[in-house]
């Protein structure tokens, strides 16, 4: 088991430092950069260049490249070109807004899922699933702008149950403590709903069928035929069974999440990475958007590795001696 | 219903729901299982052979099944139990053994968990005790290492083995009936013979009932005491194993001996049947449905209605075209 996890841990280093190549080369290819935005009429034709060659922009890649890996290697994601501070203390105060935002769209997203999937896979072709199904397709198809405009429109307009935008309010972050926290709490639901109930249709389409073909499998005629009762043979084959897929797909979908909150954190105008990937990509701000892809796909390969992990502790058929 | 019956089937109808309608595919079985004997029900695939043994344990879904007539287990109807009731039977009375072993095992327990699954819903065992009677059901249906066995999963068994931990299922609370379905299709000929006869010693060594379901003659020939041939939803023959080989009536049921390959016949070629078991939907309903796969049809032979007549004691045969061959109105060289 062990000996599996460190080997998988292994693999990350090469999947790592192909990731940063192309982390790096697609800012290299980014038109445009950091210092053409400051370009001033009134400069010396020469001025640009200096500033350039001061900045090491003139270096070849291979150059760039090593000195920004060396860099990051060393806890340093260089400065930002926008903001002048380091890229640490920007992304530092955006993450933790991120974070929140996904723990909590993934809690809502399995606490929707999980119950609607097998409830439409046990009811299969009856009401409940063809409502359920209803929701999945029509959801399925809405993009993510829509939908957080049409929440921002029904429940904080309309209703003005939520607020509408940013993370907390400002008199409780003052405050501190338990306002805070249910101030967080409470800016957050309109956006994380938003993404669970986008994200939630791939997995409850995925486990309702799942559970409609574990159900009609050999082994849990054998379970009825063995005199379980209905229940325990739902709750201890079929579903069991059933969820395994579910379980593996959990780091992906946890990566889809993060990635998401992109949207979300835009429209909810939340000041999250997502928020600041969108301004320094606008702003040519390339440390940053490379430090923030390079964020990106590391939460993607953990989140394969979790899955992995996951999935080999729950099926025993994975596991490799 | 005499004493020394277990099982007696009445007038049973298996449909399932096709495109809206139902359609039978057990069509008004009527059958009795007696005490310590094994009753082989043989068939092409697609007879209903599945479906019957599947009912007996109302093992369908039944949202797309219905079932209708009466399954009387011990004089008590099955088909009219509560869902408390039946989990009680099954298992516990009726021990069910599946076609593929490959699948009829969760994946995700151990070959132990899954026999003691049987062991907590029939018996009040204590865990340890629970254990001891697994481990000896395992050393029963012969694993070599049943300590070993007891904690592995399925995917780590060969299909052989897997067959024999599905056995010690069945088995494991001590059924009086245990319903076969196809045991041995899945497995390979050499493994199949090893199958054969451990249920069979199984069952000598217990005393109960087996209903084996199969469409290899030489295994009915093999261990079965009664057989009843199926064809169609219906039985269209049932006789003891002496008397159903010596003396085979209903062409379904001669079609079906003279396709058994032998090696003592010169034959260059194989004696098929003609033509395919109709579908569900395209099963003839009324006449002698095994009419149009005889070539010399003859519609006077057959009755319109037909109806069940011993021929001997014991000996039923369904519809009257099984005087062809006492007419001496054709036989199969020329079919």
């Amino acid at each position: 088991m062990w000996k599996i996890v460190v080997r998988r841990l292994l693999i990350l280093i090469p999947q790592l430092i192909a990731l940063s190549l192309i982390v790096f080369f697609l800012a290299w290819l980014m038109p445009g950069d950091a210092l053409r935005g400051l370009l001033d009429p009134s400069m010396p034709p020469g001025e640009m260049n200096r500033m350039r060659e001061e900045a090491g922009l003139n270096d070849p890649w291979f150059v760039q490249y090593t000195r920004w890996v060396g860099n990051v290697l060393q806890g340093d994601l260089g400065r930002s070109l926008q903001h002048r501070v380091p890229v640490t203390r920007v992304i530092g105060d955006n993450m933790m807004n991120t974070v929140r935002l996904s723990i909590m769209t993934t809690v809502m997203l399995y606490a929707i899922a999980l119950p609607l999937g097998l409830l439409a896979g046990r009811k299969h072709n009856k009401i409940p699933d063809k409502v359920i199904m209803l929701y999945v397709f029509t959801f399925f198809s809405i993009p993510t702008i829509v939908l957080a405009l049409l929440m921002i429109f029904f429940f904080a307009f309309g209703l003005g149950w939520f607020p509408a935008m940013n993370a907390v309010d400002v008199r409780a972050a003052f405050e501190g403590g338990w306002p805070e926290f249910w101030s967080r709490i409470h800016h957050l639901i309109l956006p994380s709903m938003t993404g669970a109930i986008l994200g939630g249709t791939g997995i409850i389409y995925f486990l309702r069928n799942q559970v409609i073909d574990v159900q009609n499998s050999d082994y849990i005629t054998t379970a009825r035929a063995k005199g379980t009762p209905e229940r325990r043979v739902y709750t201890h084959h079929v579903l069991r069974n059933a969820l395994l897929p579910i379980a593996g797909g959990m780091g992906a979908s946890i990566a889809a999440v993060v990635a998401g909150s992109l949207f979300i954190e835009r429209t909810f105008t939340i000041n999250g990475m997502g928020q600041l990937f969108f301004d320094s990509v606008l702003g040519r701000d390339w440390p940053v958007a490379n430090a923030l892809i390079m964020f990106y796909a590391v939460v993607g390969v953990v989140a394969g590795l979790l899955a992995d992990i996951t999935i080999m502790l729950v099926d025993p058929r994975i596991r490799i001696k | 219903m005499s004493n020394d019956t277990l099982l007696q089937i009445k007038d049973l109808r298996v449909s399932f729901r096709i495109e809206g309608q139902y359609y039978a595919a057990v069509d008004g079985v009527n059958l009795e299982i007696k005490k310590d004997e094994v009753f082989a029900l043989v068939g092409e695939s697609g007879c209903g052979k599945s479906a019957m043994a599947l009912s007996i344990s109302r093992l369908h879904n039944e949202n797309y099944t219905q079932c209708a007539g009466e399954v009387l287990y011990e004089g008590k109807d099955l088909l009219s139990m509560t869902p408390a009731e039946m989990n009680n039977v099954r298992g516990g009375k009726i021990g069910m053994i599946f076609q593929d072993p490959l699948t009829a095992m969760n994946p995700l327990m151990r070959i132990g968990a899954q026999i003691e699954e049987t062991l907590t819903y029939h018996t009040n065992l204590s865990r340890a005790e629970k254990k001891a009677r697994a481990l000896e059901l395992l050393e029963r249906v012969g694993m070599v290492n049943p300590a070993l066995t007891y904690d592995q999963f399925p995917h780590e068994l060969s299909g052989g083995m897997r067959q024999r931990s599905v056995i010690a299922i069945a088995i494991a609370a001590k059924p009086d009936l245990i319903i076969a379905d196809e045991p041995t299709t899945a497995l390979d000929v050499t493994i199949q013979a090893q199958i054969l006869d451990l249920l069979d010693e199984l069952r000598t060594g217990t005393g109960g009932s087996m209903i084996l379901i199969t469409h290899d003659l030489a295994v009915v020939a093999d261990i079965a005491d009664r057989v009843a041939v199926m064809y169609a939803g219906q039985i269209v023959e049932t006789a003891t194993v002496y008397d159903l080989f010596a003396n085979p009536l209903h062409p379904y049921t001669r079609s079906l001996l003279h396709s058994m390959p032998s090696a003592l016949t010169e034959e260059a070629r194989l004696h098929t049947i003609q033509g395919i078991v109709p579908t569900l939907k395209n099963l003839p309903r009324t006449g002698c449905r095994f009419a149009e796969r005889i070539p010399w049809h003859n519609a006077s032979l057959h009755e319109e209605n037909p109806t069940y007549h011993e021929v001997t004691p014991g000996h039923f045969v369904l519809c009257t075209c099984y005087k062809t061959f006492a007419l001496g109105g054709g036989t199969h060289g020329t079919a």
